[in-house]
């Protein structure tokens, strides 16, 4: 699989970014690797009542509260099968990321989502930093974890962030 | 005194009356003819003893006076003891006479010829006591005709007078005799005209009876002949009947014979079959024996096969979790690899070089994963091949056990069998034997029934012969009515 991201990345405008390939449902997602802590199997997660369906709730992270973002739902609307947690760095501390299997780490290149992301609206468009494909699979790069309510960083117990 | 009586009841009694009337006509004729014989007998006896002893009393008086006389003439002592015994005789005669005599003035008159006797004895005795004392004879005369002669007249006269009395009593006894022998002679008359006019009566009254109850049962009798020759012809028609009918049943239960000896060979033949089928199913034995030997081996044979089928899977599942300990590995190994790569991607040019060690690690993490995944689906596929062999194995287990309960069923359906089959058999052999006794009745059937025919047969004859007898006493009874004169009823 690694050897994929070679000859089968779609010619990009920007450079190209190492990024963690992960499987959401029918995409492709890339996590850049400088916001990537690490991954783990699905952790006990318990759920939060009054946040969106894509909050999956609050899971502990190396003993810290983090809430857990569902990808797949956050992406496609639909359920997808959770294998993996992937911790990123968001503002206000960790954001564990359920996806589906973790596919590597390779250097992905992707577009600014003006073209076919220009369809995303809400969340996934500040959540989508570019558009890509591996091989025949179009491919969702995400950036800047900023798409957790406040209700639940203040039921994982971090402060809220200041406004820049 | 008839009514209710039978005509030889009124018969009897009518005989019976008429032989009374007979019997006391002949005791009062007999009885009349012992009066008129007494009468008769009375008279005679007045005719013989008393006449006679009169006129034997007078001759023994004259005997008496010649002897007297002769005394006179020659005083000798034959001549006196001739008197006295004439004397003697006399007075005998006298008693006798006294003794027979029975009416009154007779025997008065005899009374007086004794009182007369003595004393002509006496004059007699002095003049025969003077004789022989005195020779002289003029002077005897004289007093004998003084003393003797007016004795011996009134004598001779008092003998004359008994003589007639009793005469005229003999006469008068004779008279009473005829008298009484007419009116014994009257009173057989009357009563034999008594018996004749109730001999009359009574065959008139037999006669009347005779003709009127005979009459009415010779009615009856012919009513009842023209009766009975109806029922004859009746009897004719149904003998006639009866004896087509029996002909019919004999020929049916010959029929019936021939079928019952046709059941008796066919039962025959079935018993010789059911022996024969049980002989079969005793023989089945031995073979249903191997057979069970036969399945129990399979039922062993199978048992050993789960046995080793569990065996199997269990192995398998030891596999498994082997192989889930190494996909386990695989996993860990390929998260670790992955956050190796994370960490070493902030960790300059060493880092790259680690992290590029890091890939293949996950890479060689991924194809251990994807080889125990692989293993993983040929143990789940043998452990699917385990199980789809032991549950057909239990099927087959199963199976062979449901074939051995239906061997047993079929072996103890085989066995009913045979004992349904010895069953069979006796009960064929009752059949044959009870067609045989059923034969030999319906045999003696047939005989009974040709008997039957006969005697039916037999009786149209008799009733035939009763119909003409019917008829002929029809005739006998009006031929009856016409003799005892009530022809026209």
């Amino acid at each position: 699989m690694g050897g994929q991201h070679g000859d089968a990345t779609a010619p990009a405008l920007d450079a190209g970014v190492l990024a963690l390939v992960c499987r959401a449902g029918p995409l492709l997602c890339a996590l850049p690797l400088d916001e990537v802590v690490e991954t783990m199997r699905p952790l006990e997660t318990r759920p939060l009542a009054g946040t969106p369906p894509y909050v999956r709730g609050l899971t502990v992270l190396r003993g810290e509260p983090a809430p857990v973002l569902d990808v797949t739902r956050l992406l496609t609307g639909a359920d997808g099968r959770i294998e993996r947690y992937v911790a990123v760095r968001a503002g206000r501390g960790p954001v564990a990321c359920a996806t589906g299997p973790v596919l590597g780490v390779q250097e992905i290149r992707v577009s600014p989502p003006e073209g076919p992301s220009a369809l995303l609206t809400g969340v996934s468009r500040a959540l989508v930093a570019g558009v890509g494909t591996i091989g025949a699979d179009p491919l969702l790069l995400l950036r800047g974890f900023r798409a957790v309510p406040d209700a639940v960083w203040e039921a994982a117990g971090h402060a809220p962030e200041p406004v820049p | 005194m008839t009514a209710g009586r039978t005509y030889g009841g009124k018969l009897a009694v009518g005989v019976v009356i008429t032989v009374l009337l007979t019997l006391l006509s002949v005791a009062t004729a007999v009885v009349a003819l012992l009066f008129v014989v007494s009468a008769k007998d009375d008279a005679i006896v007045a005719a013989t003893d008393d006449l006679a002893g009169a006129e034997n009393l007078s001759r023994t008086m004259e005997a008496r006076i010649a002897d007297y006389r002769a005394y006179l003439l020659d005083a000798s002592a034959d001549n006196a003891r001739l008197t006295e015994e004439n004397h003697q005789e006399f007075r005998q005669r006298l008693d006798e006479l006294r003794a027979h005599v029975t009416d009154t003035p007779t025997r008065q008159a005899l009374d007086r010829i004794a009182a007369l006797d003595e004393q002509h004895a006496v004059a007699s005795t002095e003049v025969m006591r003077a004789r022989a004392s005195n020779a002289d004879i003029p002077a005897i005369t004289r007093l004998n005709e003084n003393l003797v002669v007016p004795v011996r007249k009134q004598l001779e006269a008092a003998l004359a007078d008994v003589t007639g009395r009793v005469r005229v009593t003999v006469d008068d006894d004779r008279e009473a005799a005829s008298n009484r022998a007419e009116q014994a002679i009257v009173l057989i008359v009357g009563l034999g005209l008594l018996t004749t006019l109730s001999a009359v009566l009574v065959a008139l009254r037999l006669n009347r009876e005779l003709r009127r109850e005979v009459g009415t049962a010779v009615g009856h009798i012919q009513s009842s002949s023209a009766q009975l020759e109806a029922a004859a012809s009746q009897q004719v028609n149904g003998g006639r009947d009866q004896a087509s009918a029996m002909n019919e049943i004999t020929t049916t239960i010959s029929e019936l014979l021939i079928t019952s000896r046709q059941i008796a060979d066919t039962a025959q033949r079935v018993s010789k079959i059911a022996e024969e089928t049980e002989a079969a199913a005793r023989a089945g034995d031995a073979t249903i024996d191997q057979t069970r030997a036969s399945i129990t081996a399979i039922r062993t044979q199978v048992d050993q096969i789960v046995q080793h089928m569990l065996a199997l899977g269990e192995k398998s599942q030891q596999i498994g979790l082997v192989v889930d300990l190494v996909s386990e590995l695989a996993e860990q190994t390929n998260i670790l690899a992955i956050n190796a790569t994370i960490e070493a991607s902030g960790a300059g040019e060493w880092g790259r070089r680690f992290a590029v060690v890091a890939e293949e690690i996950r890479k060689l993490a991924d194809r251990t994963a994807a080889s125990a995944k692989e293993i993983r689906a040929l143990i789940e596929d043998v452990r699917g091949a385990v199980n789809t062999t032991v549950m057909a194995t239990e099927i087959g287990s199963k199976a062979v056990d449901t074939g051995a309960r239906q061997f047993d069923d079929a072996t103890d359906s085989f066995r009913k069998i045979a004992r349904l089959v010895s069953t069979t058999n006796d009960a064929t052999r009752e059949i044959e034997l009870s067609t045989k006794q059923q034969t030999t009745a319906v045999e003696q059937v047939n005989v009974a029934a040709s008997e039957t025919a006969r005697v039916s047969r037999e009786t149209e004859t008799s009733a035939v012969q009763t119909k003409q007898t019917a008829a002929h006493l029809s005739s006998l009874s009006g031929d009856l009515l016409n003799l005892v004169g009530t022809g026209h009823h």
